[in-house]
């Protein structure tokens, strides 16, 4: 395979270039790699790294390779250098894009209280009293724009 | 201690979703792990010990999860058939000491602890079907996260022991009856081109000589740098390619070899309504020709929901469940026709 950037040389590594517009894979040249300033470790710091260690849970990179588990949270932190091109086999980024933990009672109690009104609103239905029902039904959509605009903020 | 789940089908066998021939069912799982804690493979007992305490003493904050079924209490042929229900991975059959699983009374949505991961929250739906299985497991999240910090961090999202599932800890599983596809052989073909699109495609039921009942799980590989909305969005467009890949094959079939084609189906049908003895392995192969004679409108006296039901209840750990106690091979393949000729009425 040629490489992708001067097309004259075999192609030997594999590389990934992260901008605005996404993650391009490319494959280049010894040359092309100096040329970009690319450090590929030699192999003796490469054994190196097979040997760090977590400093919270203990486990080796090494041992991570073998089992494919991490140990703890903090294995991210010091395995970092090493697993972004592991997550690149697979993921299509290295940045998470999803969902938001919940780290404040805000949005669930709020869930909590809709909950509780549309209760009450289909009480009130029930007992044909509409005109109660309405005053409900407005602070149920209240609550519920309240609610969206807490997911934004997230 | 299971009886009360035997009694009782789960939802997804109780109804049909989109493309049920083909598509048996969807799973979806959120994977999440309790901050300050190490993961599941690392934990030493004394953790795992504190976990499942005190994910039992949470999952009481959710409304319709009454039973919580420590692994370590169960049988193994009860282990089993929380395994034939997709309830826990086969992994935990042997293992589990610290493992509970806790499914709701409709059995569809199921909380798995210290498995992989500390938390597995699931949903189960019967056809292709995964947006509605996905807002039950978020909805379930986010009431857990008010009771638990779940280990994120900003940039890599939520962490799991597995890099692969780090990010949303979504994980989509599909399982597709393939019947037509297997027998022009195009499998391989279909498991390269999702591949390359980071899915993962197995069979469900293997023996030494390949997949049983032409059932395979097909599953995303991506969970990072992407969207939940927009995992689903792509998981869908995969398996409707997969779909109309078994369309494709079906209607070949029916063209170029129409009676061969109907013969299989048809044998298949005497077989297993007359038969003394089934094997498992005989058993899926012979109810997924029936399957495709029923989604070719062949076979109108058995359907669809039947067959899913059979698939699950012909299971060994269902014999087992039922019977009381283990049985040996020979025991099991007559029990086995027996309850299917009693319920295809054969």
């Amino acid at each position: 395979m040629k490489c992708d950037l001067c097309g004259d040389n075999d192609a030997k590594y594999k590389y990934y270039e992260v901008d605005s517009e996404g993650i391009r894979e490319m494959n280049i040249c010894n040359k092309c790699a100096h040329r970009k300033g690319i450090d590929f470790a030699p192999r003796t710091q490469e054994q190196k790294v097979e040997n760090i260690k977590c400093k919270e849970c203990g486990l080796s990179f090494k041992e991570f390779k073998k089992t494919n588990h991490l140990g703890c949270p903090e294995c991210y932190n010091n395995f970092r250098s090493k697993l972004d091109s592991i997550f690149l086999q697979t993921h299509p980024g290295i940045v998470h894009k999803g969902k938001k933990p919940v780290k404040n009672a805000r949005l669930l109690s709020m869930k909590k209280e809709i909950r509780g009104l549309q209760e009450t609103l289909e009480d009130y239905v029930k007992k044909e009293k509409y005109e109660e029902a309405v005053h409900i039904r407005d602070k149920i959509e209240k609550y519920q724009e309240e609610l969206k605009s807490i997911r934004r903020d997230k | 201690m299971i009886e009360s789940l035997k009694g009782s089908l789960p939802e997804w066998l109780s109804n049909l979703g989109p493309y049920p021939d083909i598509v048996f069912l969807s799973k979806v799982s959120l994977y999440r792990n309790i901050e300050g804690y190490r993961f599941s493979s690392c934990a030493p007992d004394k953790e795992k010990t504190e976990i499942l305490a005190s994910l039992r003493e949470g999952i009481k904050t959710l409304q319709d999860f009454d039973n919580v079924f420590p692994l370590v209490e169960l049988l193994d042929f009860e282990k089993e058939f929380l395994f034939e229900r997709h309830f826990i991975p086969e992994s935990l059959i042997q293992n589990g000491i610290h493992s509970a699983v806790a499914p709701n009374s409709a059995q569809n949505n199921i909380l798995l602890i210290n498995a992989d991961e500390h938390l597995q929250i699931s949903s189960i739906s019967s056809g292709l079907k995964i947006q509605e299985p996905y807002s039950e497991c978020d909805q379930i999240d986010d009431i857990l996260n008010a009771e638990f910090e779940f280990s994120y961090d900003k940039k890599l999202g939520f962490l799991t022991s597995s890099p692969k599932r780090v990010g949303t800890g979504l994980e989509i599983s599909v399982f597709v009856y393939l019947p037509a596809v297997v027998i022009i052989g195009v499998v391989s073909d279909l498991m390269e081109d999702l591949e390359k699109n980071n899915y993962s495609m197995d069979g469900t039921y293997l023996d030494g000589g390949g997949v049983m009942g032409s059932l395979f799980c097909i599953q995303n590989e991506f969970t990072l740098g992407v969207s939940e909305e927009n995992i689903i969005e792509k998981t869908n467009i995969q398996i409707n390619n997969v779909i109309q890949k078994e369309i494709d094959a079906r209607e070949y079939l029916m063209k170029n070899a129409r009676y061969e084609t109907e013969d299989k189906i048809w044998r298949s049908y005497g077989i297993i309504t007359n038969a003394r003895f089934l094997a498992l392995g005989d058993f899926l192969n012979l109810t997924s020709a029936i399957r495709l004679g029923v989604g070719l409108g062949l076979i109108k006296n058995i359907s669809i929901l039947d067959l899913n039901r059979l698939t699950i209840l012909s299971q060994p750990g269902h014999l087992y469940l039922e019977n009381g106690e283990y049985l040996d091979l020979r025991e099991e393949n007559i029990l086995r026709a027996e309850f299917i000729r009693k319920k295809t009425g054969g």
